[in-house]
């Protein structure tokens, strides 16, 4: 009787489980192939390219200047619905959040299409590494990013005090001999020096004389006569010096300087035997630019 | 045909070197300081003594109670004087010459009075020149001479001693300074 009873419960189990796989066949063969095409058809952002105005791929840029941004993206149903893109700058500012990228209509293979942004460096904008972030979403609202970086240089230069406030050759001797500027502090610690600060990009320096002469009244000595000395690893400097010329390009003073780089200076002027007395004067002009390029006169 | 291809290959290399070979461009990120630059000059002067000069003023042979009696090298009435003073090439302003005694003619306990022993200076020389005509006493205070020579010109001297009649012989000496000054300065004693 009881052996009966355990019979029947065994067949409505079996009925039931036999229930429950078809309906789970039917669930399967109504969602597998929704879940395929999730799988299959969530888009691809590639990592973003940065361009300039003629769209030759560039990493560096400066203020001023268009950064086009271009990524492609790719959808096997080649259903993209949108494409976003933050740009952020060095300090964390969001300076582009999340806005909408152009399609170009320019194919980049099977259902890859370029998608393109512009930003313009404003003249306030931080120098530094700058982040891109891209975003993909089709119309399942699948999503995929990517990123990339680019720098903007900003170059500034700063004189120590001392020598803001003039490089002075005081009680010089026309005996044809060298006359040392008053900042060098002899052998000691010069206190002529200039900090870079060079962000997204490395420095070179230059120094130049804005005349041909130190004059005075009728009188003149060549700025060829003044010369100078540089280092960055040693403010006593170096007793090598090289005389300074009209152009920036006679006058480098230092070379791929990174951010905080300190270049110590020295000075000494050659006065000709029997240079008539007086106060000779002209005026030096620094310029740091971006490593590797020419200085501008 | 062959030198035609050469040549428009030689073109072809020339533009593509133009247009692929790294150029360096000129900044566009500069940044700019600038400062001011001062040299001041000294004013310098050496002062030089012509060679028979650096000997010593010497007059020799001399007698008691005669006047006017030259110095060995004053040449005077043959030839230029070998008594010249100067500066130097780099001296770089233009000069006026002082001269002074430290005091009489000295040997022992003798002395000739300064009022005895004279100079004339030129800016040229010959037999005459400086003349004696021209003769100053010494002092001890400086003296002007000449003023605004330059540093290529040598101011010329001659010397003159009177010897006193009855003078104690003896070797008489004192000391004789020159002085260069910027033009238009005093001498400073």
């Amino acid at each position: 009787m009881c052996h009966k009873g355990n019979l029947k419960m065994m067949e409505k189990i079996k009925q039931l489980s036999y229930l429950f796989l078809s309906i789970v066949l039917l669930l399967l063969a109504y969602f597998l192939p929704k879940i395929t095409e999730f799988i299959l058809a969530t888009p691809f952002v590639y990592k973003p390219i940065t361009y300039n105005e003629t769209y030759v791929a560039v990493e560096v840029f400066e203020r001023g200047q268009k950064v086009i941004v271009r990524a492609n993206v790719s959808d096997d149903l080649n259903d993209i619905d949108q494409v976003r893109i933050n740009i952020t700058d060095p300090n964390n500012v969001k300076k582009v959040e999340f806005e909408l990228m152009t399609d170009t209509g320019e194919s980049c293979g099977t259902n890859c299409t370029i998608y393109e942004y512009n930003y313009t460096i404003q003249s306030t904008d931080p120098g530094g590494t700058w982040e891109v972030w891209v975003w993909a979403n089709d119309s399942y609202d699948n999503t995929a990013s990517n990123s990339t970086t680019f720098k903007v240089c900003v170059i500034s230069i700063s004189l120590s005090s001392v020598l803001s406030n003039g490089v002075n050759f005081d009680g010089c001797s026309p005996t044809g001999e060298y006359c040392y500027a008053t900042g060098n502090n002899g052998d000691g610690v010069t206190d002529y020096n200039i900090t870079i600060t060079a962000k997204g990009c490395n420095a070179d320096l230059y120094v130049k004389g804005n005349q041909s002469y130190l004059t005075t009244d009728s009188q003149q000595i060549p700025i060829s006569n003044i010369e100078v000395a540089y280092s960055t690893t040693d403010s006593t400097v170096p007793t090598t010096y090289d005389p300074i010329g009209t152009a920036f390009s006679q006058g480098a003073i230092g070379s791929n300087l990174e951010d905080g780089t300190v270049v110590y200076l020295k000075f000494r002027l050659y006065v000709p035997s029997g240079q008539s007395a007086g106060t000779y004067n002209a005026g030096l002009k620094f310029q740091g630019v971006q490593n590797g390029y020419s200085p501008v006169d | 045909m062959m030198k035609k291809l050469a040549v428009l290959g030689i073109v072809a290399f020339a533009i593509a070197s133009i247009l692929i070979l790294p150029q360096k461009g000129e900044a566009v990120v500069t940044s700019n300081a600038s400062t001011t630059t001062s040299a001041t000059v000294a004013v310098y002067i050496a002062i030089q003594l012509s060679p028979t000069l650096q000997t010593g003023i010497v007059f020799s042979n001399l007698q008691q109670g005669t006047t006017d009696n030259n110095a060995d090298g004053n040449n005077y009435g043959s030839g230029g004087t070998d008594y010249w003073i100067n500066v130097s090439s780099d001296t770089n302003v233009n000069v006026d010459y002082c001269i002074k005694a430290d005091g009489p003619l000295t040997s022992g306990s003798n002395t000739i009075a300064l009022s005895n022993y004279y100079f004339a200076n030129s800016t040229t020389t010959d037999a005459n020149t400086p003349s004696l005509s021209a003769k100053k006493a010494f002092t001890t205070s400086y003296q002007k001479m000449d003023t605004g020579l330059d540093n290529t010109q040598n101011e010329y001297l001659r010397f003159w001693l009177d010897v006193p009649a009855g003078q104690a012989p003896g070797t008489y000496e004192n000391t004789v300074y020159f002085q260069a000054v910027e033009a238009g300065q005093n001498c400073v004693d």
